[in-house]
């Protein structure tokens, strides 16, 4: 081959790399994001919407000593970020809402009083420290920009030709829903997602959308076309439709459950939820039992804050110590994200050891969503198949009652199932080695067994099948 | 920068590209190889266990003629290849030398390799049905497993036997060798040019479904994995059928109107699990002539209505589409049902539909566009005997909008409202009466207007 030659054929040759490889591979696709359930803090149980600067850079810090060598990656700020208030003196509690803060496209801004130095340095922070940022937004386009008829970047539209005036949020009244069908509906939404993605945003929980499926859509095309990766996380949890889920599968987070809070009520929410949605999981895309109430919540409503609801005082989380390992249990064995909700500045000691127990995450980051195998008197065995071997798994034995209970229980009621030669469902023939999540308990099951759970608590076991 | 430098700079690019793309993306994914429901031929229906290979060239010619302009691919060849089905008989099966099946030279003389060759040769692809286990001739004669110090009877678990095939045993896959023989099985059909596989009796036992899986891909083999029979799944044991490409997800299907009861509940049932690359799958269609080869030849039973139904059961659930019937003789109203380009793109949209309003023996099932919420397909089934005239509202057919505060209404838009089966195009405002023949379907495509 001469010297030409070979230039030719191996510039020929990169080119047919540039061209083909990009082409087939570059695509940015949402749901190669989350192979498995994300983790990471929100800061809505514990900050509401009055997170400031000052308070987001510690919580930083000690996400990113104690939490993150456990996996929790993503410092996500609810509400409140880009919303301009007037405080009471002395404090950080706002006594009323000034509005959206907004630039002169209608595009979120953040709040003078909070963030006065802006989003992306604390987003560069977090990737110092090796964390991932996240932001709340809201469906929609602000009234504000509605009102003074903004123009949407980039196009030649203005806010009311896109804003859809009778589209409304029954509990947030800051935005109006967009006209997806309209000219410039898709590049407002680019417009947003881009300049988040310009602050070094990794992370968005976008609110009111669940019920709109085309809102759901135009988002994950603006992170997508914009060659973002950009975790998309849905909310509220209490919205669907079944032929929505489709469209929901373009996110990598569902809420599925509404607020979830620290009261025996939403432990409940939390099997029904899992039931429902079980088996619509794929890597990608977690159904998501919401925020994790461990710890001091709303830690921003003091006492001397007055006209504060009763449910949003600060306090310790009220869940006793079995409520929360069954709380816990439900999400490493539902495989949803795990989000921590209370204050990790002063996090105490026993909720700790539950977020960061490695054979709990392992359970978790399975990514695979339990099945109820058996239930009987407030009674639930839920299993959770590894996810390639199917000679181990997790099970977890719920007592759903407020009294505690000994429950036997044989291999079959635990799902430790084989079919037969007429392909009838029997017990596996080998006994299963069953090792407690929670404690030092190691059992052997041969035959059956008997268990004994504490009310409103869980037995949770990893299992192997024995030769 | 010289001559020399700009050689050397876009090969140094050319390399680093080599290295890393296939480093990042060469490992063989069984969920890479069907993005869409797969679609094609199965033998059972019109040809039971007795393909003979004169017959499988003439098929494949009216194939690739005739079906795989629509998309129509897969060539499968059921039970029967390489032995009669008589449980009783299982000495006539004809074994290599490691105890893997071979051709039956009766029905093959020719071999494998030479139909492969041909299937592709027109655009084609080629599978076969393969049983559990290894055979039991191989235990009795005790063969090496190739490449390994073990032996048939170190590997086969002589309690885990198939009540209504008595060839195999299935396989302990705690031994070692074992992983070892699924290997050699299924290199030695990749050498043969096979590209699917339908493996039966092994729905009931998650760890040989892992085992072929790994067996595919550890042997970088593009070939699509079905698993069979339909009748005995277990809710756990889903993350193991999703390491293939296809589930039987109802018993086998004929030509009777039980068959189509079972497809809705098995839709039912599954409905949700599927994702690209993984496709519940409702059995072969018995449209046509079937069991051509014994005395119960006939022609499909079904009436015109019931092919709809069944046809259009299958296109909303994004079923594969395997035919059953003989593609020899095929009848010009099976093939126009089974050809019908709109029924395909619902089909190929991947999407499996859910059932969104039953009453007095009337379903509805809405299937949405996988990615525009402003449309989709419905199907308005009638499951009675009787012909039916029914008032439906928007938000009966699923026409649904979340309110203000979140209540479910019917959507403000109108919806245009094409049918697949006939010529006839209805708008929507509010409600509408439809007539659904007896067994019957109106099967639609939808969308919503401005």
């Amino acid at each position: 081959m001469k010297a030409q030659d070979r230039i030719r054929f191996s510039v020929v040759f990169s080119l047919i790399c540039l061209v083909v490889l990009p082409a087939t591979y570059a695509k940015t696709s949402i749901q190669n994001f989350a192979p498995n359930p994300p983790l990471g803090f929100n800061s809505f149980d514990s900050y509401l919407t009055y997170l400031s600067e000052d308070k987001a850079y510690a919580l930083m810090d000690v996400m990113a000593e104690k939490y993150l060598p456990f996996g929790y990656e993503y410092f996500v700020i609810d509400a409140g970020w880009a919303r301009n208030v007037e405080l009471y003196p002395g404090s950080m509690y706002p006594k009323k809402s000034k509005g959206v803060a907004m630039d002169e496209f209608g595009l979120l801004e953040p709040c003078q009083m909070y963030f006065p130095k802006g989003i992306k340095p604390l987003a560069d922070y977090a990737h110092k420290k090796g964390l991932k940022f996240g932001v709340w937004f809201i469906r929609g386009i602000p009234r504000q920009a509605v009102e003074k008829n903004l123009p949407i970047k980039g196009t030649r539209y203005f806010a009311r030709d896109i804003a859809d005036t009778s589209s409304v949020c029954g509990w947030n009244q800051e935005n109006y829903g967009i006209n997806m069908t309209k000219p410039g509906a898709q590049a407002y939404y680019n417009a947003l997602i881009d300049k988040l993605a310009g602050w070094n945003i990794d992370f968005v929980k976008a609110d009111d959308i669940v019920p709109d499926p085309l809102e759901i859509v135009a988002v994950a095309k603006a992170i997508e076309d914009g060659g973002h990766t950009m975790i998309y996380s849905l909310s509220p949890g209490d919205v669907h439709y079944p032929t929505h889920v489709t469209y929901y599968r373009r996110a990598n987070m569902l809420r599925i459950t509404a607020d979830i809070w620290d009261n025996p009520q939403s432990i409940e929410k939390g099997f029904i939820a899992w039931e429902k949605f079980q088996g619509t999981e794929r890597p990608g895309f977690w159904p998501d039992l919401d925020m994790i109430p461990f710890g001091r919540l709303t830690v921003v409503a003091t006492p001397d804050i007055p006209n504060v609801a009763e449910d949003r005082r600060a306090r310790q989380s009220q869940f006793s110590q079995d409520q929360m390992k069954t709380f816990i249990t439900q999400r490493a064995m539902a495989a949803s994200p795990l989000i921590i909700g209370g204050d990790l500045l002063t996090m105490d000691d026993f909720s700790y050891r539950l977020l960061t127990n490695r054979n709990m995450l392992a359970c978790n980051q399975n990514g695979v969503m339990g099945v109820n195998v058996y239930r009987a008197g407030n009674i639930d065995v839920w299993l959770t198949p590894h996810k390639t071997d199917p000679l181990m798994g997790w099970i977890g034995i719920f007592n759903r009652s407020t009294s505690p209970r000994n429950i036997t229980l044989g291999k079959k009621d635990l799902g430790l199932i084989a079919f037969e030669k007429s392909y009838d469902l029997m017990a596996v023939r080998q006994p299963f080695r069953l090792e407690s999540i929670w404690s030092d308990e190691t059992i052997t099951i041969e035959d059956k067994h008997v268990f004994a759970i504490p009310a409103e608590g869980v037995l949770f076991l990893k299992f192997h099948q024995m030769q | 920068m010289k001559a020399k430098d700009i050689i050397r700079f876009p090969m140094v690019l050319s390399l680093i590209y080599l290295a890393v793309s296939p480093a990042t993306y060469a490992k063989t994914s069984i969920q890479d190889f069907a993005p869409n429901p797969p679609l094609g031929f199965n033998s059972f229906d019109s040809y039971l266990t007795y393909l003979s290979e004169d017959k499988a060239y003439a098929l494949m010619d009216v194939m690739a003629e005739k079906y795989l302009p629509f998309g129509y691919e897969y060539f499968v060849m059921d039970a029967g290849w390489y032995s009669a089905m008589d449980p009783k008989k299982h000495q006539d099966l004809g074994l290599e030398s490691f105890g893997v099946c071979v051709v039956r030279q009766d029905y093959f003389p020719h071999g494998i390799k030479k139909l492969t060759d041909y299937a592709h040769k027109k655009g084609l692809k080629l599978g076969v049905w393969l049983m559990r286990g290894i055979p039991r001739l191989a235990v009795e004669q005790n063969l090496r497993i190739p490449g390994t110090s073990y032996f048939a009877r170190d590997i086969a678990d002589t309690d885990s036997v198939c009540v209504w095939n008595g060839s195999n045993y299935g396989i302990d896959m705690t031994k070692p060798g074992a992983q070892t023989y699924y290997n050699t099985l299924i290199d030695a059909l990749a050498g043969l040019g096979i590209d699917f596989i339908k493996v039966d009796d092994i729905v009931p036992n998650p760890r040989e479904i892992v085992a072929i899986a790994k067996a595919i891909e550890d042997g970088g083999h593009t070939m699509i994995y079905s698993l069979s029979p339909g009748d005995v799944h277990h809710p756990a044991h889903l993350p193991y059928y999703k390491r293939s490409n296809m589930l039987r997800i109802t018993r086998d299907i004929w030509d009777d109107p039980l068959s189509i009861e079972k497809g809705f509940w098995a839709w039912e049932k599954f409905q949700g699990t599927e994702k690209p690359g993984f496709w519940p799958d409702m059995d072969m269609i018995p449209f046509g002539r079937l069991d051509v080869v014994n005395q119960q030849a006939r022609q499909s039973k079904f009436n015109q209505n019931q092919m709809k139904t069944f046809i259009t059961q299958r296109a909303l659930a994004a079923s594969p589409l395997l035919i059953g019937g003989d593609l020899l003789t095929m009848d010009d109203f099976s093939y126009s049902l089974l050809t019908n380009r709109k029924m395909l793109a619902c089909n190929q949209n991947g999407v499996m539909g859910v059932n969104v309003y039953r009453a007095g023996n009337i379903d509805v099932w809405l299937t949405p566009h996988k990615t525009d919420p402003l449309m989709g397909w419905i199907g308005i089934f009638n499951r009675s005997k009787s012909p039916r005239n029914m008032t439906l509202d928007k938000k009966d057919l699923g026409f649904v909008v979340f309110e203000k505060s979140y209540d479910l209404t019917a959507a403000r838009q109108r919806f245009r409202l094409d049918s697949i089966w006939s010529d006839e195009t209805i708008t929507i405002e509010d409600k509408h009466v439809f007539a659904v023949p007896a067994e019957g379907v109106v099967f639609f495509k939808f969308h919503q207007m401005p």
